[in-house]
């Protein structure tokens, strides 16, 4: 009987359950919630939730996030318009567009970008990103900077600046902190007044291209990036057709990223707070820039052309002024290497940095003095020159190599841990046993001849990987041997 | 009033659910809640328990069980955090779903809202107005004239 009373009741509540379950409560939340679900779709499928009810007719017209993916060629203006004009939000939070190759096809036109661009604006929006896919010139409309509102700016796409005479310009965005440009095609040469009319900007993010510009003349040579509050800053421009001069005065700058081959910069007053930089002096492969002769000579200062002085002086001032970091990392090749001991710009003290990051290690030895309170070092992807001699004596890792892991295990006394992962080139690596076996047999040589050197640190643990043997020797120890990684292959060969 | 001023170190605070569920929590894990935040300002007694008047104790604690998972700083990685977050939506049926999002909103936990109007919108994602209505049991009160009528107004809203 009990059993029977309890079966009952669980029925019911199974029933009760069931009935919950089928009953509609997504549409009876209130719309402040739906609207809420709504904003983090696409428009489409927002809109879309429009036939599902009368509860749902309008629900969607209350979003504040307008997300679009579209691929149209033609008639987008209109397409943004109708769904502007059923927004009932005064203020929008986010517009987001991104153009699936549409600008592939000649269709679409400045003036339809700047009419639907003029519609967006007046919506008041915090944040508008537009993806003009990246292969894909856009032609950015003046007006976009030209808000009250706008909080966040991202374009992506080939960024084309056809804009009148500065004097008729106007730039007004009193409110904008992040602005992302990705990637520009040219220097406008209204960069700097746009800059300048940000007062509030805290985050620069400025990516150019100027490869396609090769055979152009830029319109300007000239960057000047003025920012007072400005907290990061990342510069990306890897060849440039001429060189560019770049003016940075951002005095509460904390984070800098700079990735450039040439260009000259300079800080019209030395950030006071900057904690990390990063700094890539190095061409890329990708242009195929050959190595000129005097990269080939022996680095003599003297014999450098006068431009190629002026460059290491002006860039050594330049990093000089990034005296208050903790954390560096620098990656620099031979013609733009400020660290040349025989540069006779002397580059301050790092009292601050912490952690540094470098790539290359013959110079470092004579530079390591500017970096008293060093706790972290990592020298890694040595420069093409170290290789080279690789190759060609393969018999002895580079010369320079030895000496530096000499010198830093002689010279650290507190060093706890050191890492070395090794790659030895050679050309047949891989193809036959017996070069195999020459090779594991090379890293052990390699390893025995680092585990022999004198550390000065009393803790200093040693730890060694290459591509076949791993070794490492706790402190005190300098007698282990290396342990080949793969055993099986080293026996049968 | 005295008592507010002294040290917020694991002070201790009753939450009363609308069915006079108690729970005893941290006050950093209840700071959470806007709301309460804003209660807490306005309260005398600090021993007294706290009405959180339209989220029944069930619902309560799966919203104490994420305030608490989120109180606690530094404790794992931003990746673990989400693994969680995605964890916990996932165990929830539609039901629960609802009055946490109820809850997150009037107890005005942003992260939790952010998080439960995500969860839903990725179920809407995908689905076709008839998937969307029979997956949330949503009775088509429209005429076919008056269905076809509305796709009109944005008909590139349902192209593919």
């Amino acid at each position: 009987m009990v059993d029977g009373k309890i079966m009952k009741c669980y029925i019911r509540k199974q029933r009760r359950r069931s009935r919950a379950e089928e009953e509609d409560r997504l549409s009876s939340l209130p719309d402040v919630i739906l609207t809420n679900i709504l904003s983090r779709l696409p428009i489409h499928v927002a809109i879309a939730t429009s036939v599902l009810s009368h509860r749902w007719r309008r629900v969607w017209t209350g979003i504040t996030c307008v997300e679009i993916v579209t691929c149209r060629t033609s008639g987008v203006a209109a397409m943004f318009d109708c769904i502007l004009r059923q927004l009932t939000s005064r203020k929008l939070h986010v517009f987001d567009l991104a153009l699936l190759e549409v600008f592939k096809s000649p269709e679409i036109s400045e003036s339809e970008i700047e009419l639907w661009v003029r519609e967006v604006c007046s919506r008041n929006v915090e944040d508008i990103r537009i993806d003009a896919h990246y292969d894909s010139q856009f032609c950015v409309p003046a007006i976009l900077f030209n808000s009250q509102s706008l909080v966040t700016l991202k374009l992506w796409g080939l960024l084309q600046f056809k804009w009148p005479e500065i004097g008729s310009l106007c730039f007004h965005l009193p409110n904008l902190k992040s602005l992302n440009l990705c990637k520009l095609i040219d220097v406008p040469l209204s960069l700097g007044t746009l800059l300048r009319s940000c007062p509030h900007l805290e985050h620069l993010d400025l990516d150019f291209d100027l490869a396609d510009n090769l055979h152009f003349s830029l319109s300007s040579s000239v960057v000047n990036i003025i920012a007072p509050n400005l907290k990061s800053l990342s510069i990306h421009m890897l060849y440039t057709p001429g060189q560019i001069s770049v003016y940075i005065d951002a005095p509460k700058l904390e984070n800098l990223k700079i990735e450039n081959f040439y260009s000259i910069y300079y800080f019209l007053r030395n950030p006071t707070v900057l904690k990390e930089a990063r700094i890539e002096l190095m061409h890329d492969e990708w242009y195929g820039l050959e190595s000129d002769d005097e990269e080939e000579k022996e680095l003599d200062y003297g014999s450098l052309s006068e431009a190629r002085k002026e460059y290491l002086h002006q860039m050594t001032k330049f990093v000089g002024g990034m005296s208050t970091v903790t954390n560096l990392e620098l990656r620099l090749e031979s013609l733009t290497n400020i660290f040349k001991y025989q540069n006779p710009v002397k580059l301050p003290i790092f009292s601050n940095v912490a952690h540094l990051e470098t790539n290359f290690l013959k110079d470092l030895m004579f530079s390591l003095h500017c970096f008293p309170n060093l706790e972290h070092l990592k020298v890694s992807d040595c420069d093409d020159k170290m290789e080279q001699s690789s190759l060609c004596t393969p018999d002895s890792i580079s010369d320079c190599f030895d000496k530096f892991l000499a010198y830093i295990l002689r010279n650290a006394f507190v060093l706890e841990k050191l890492l070395v992962k090794f790659h030895m080139v050679d050309g047949e690596y891989d193809k036959y046993e017996r070069e195999k076996a020459y090779a594991v047999w090379k890293e052990c040589q390699f390893c025995k001849s680092l585990m022999k050197l004198p550390r000065s640190s009393l803790t200093c643990q040693l730890e060694l990987s290459g591509r076949s043997v791993i070794a490492s020797a706790p402190s005190g120890i300098t007698n282990q041997s290396p342990v080949p990684l793969c055993h099986s292959e080293t026996q049968n060969s | 009033m005295a008592s507010t001023s002294t040290s917020t170190l694991s002070r201790k605070l009753i939450l009363k659910s609308s069915d006079g569920e108690k729970f005893e929590v941290d006050e950093n894990v209840a700071m959470q809640s806007q709301t309460i935040k804003h209660m807490i300002e306005d309260l005398d007694d600090i021993n007294s328990p706290i009405p959180v008047s339209i989220v029944t104790g069930t619902i309560l604690s799966k919203v104490i069980e994420y305030c608490k998972k989120h109180a606690t700083e530094d404790s794992d990685s931003d990746e673990q955090l989400k693994q969680w977050d995605k964890e916990y939506a996932n165990n929830m049926d539609l039901n629960t779903l609802y009055y946490l999002l109820l809850a997150a909103n009037y107890m005005e936990i942003k992260g939790l809202l952010e998080l439960i109007t995500q969860c839903v919108a990725d179920m809407i994602k995908g689905k076709s107005p008839e998937e969307i209505r029979a997956h949330f049991n949503i009775k088509n009160d429209f005429t076919p004239q008056e269905e076809a009528n509305i796709r009109n107004e944005n008909p590139w809203a349902f192209e593919n």
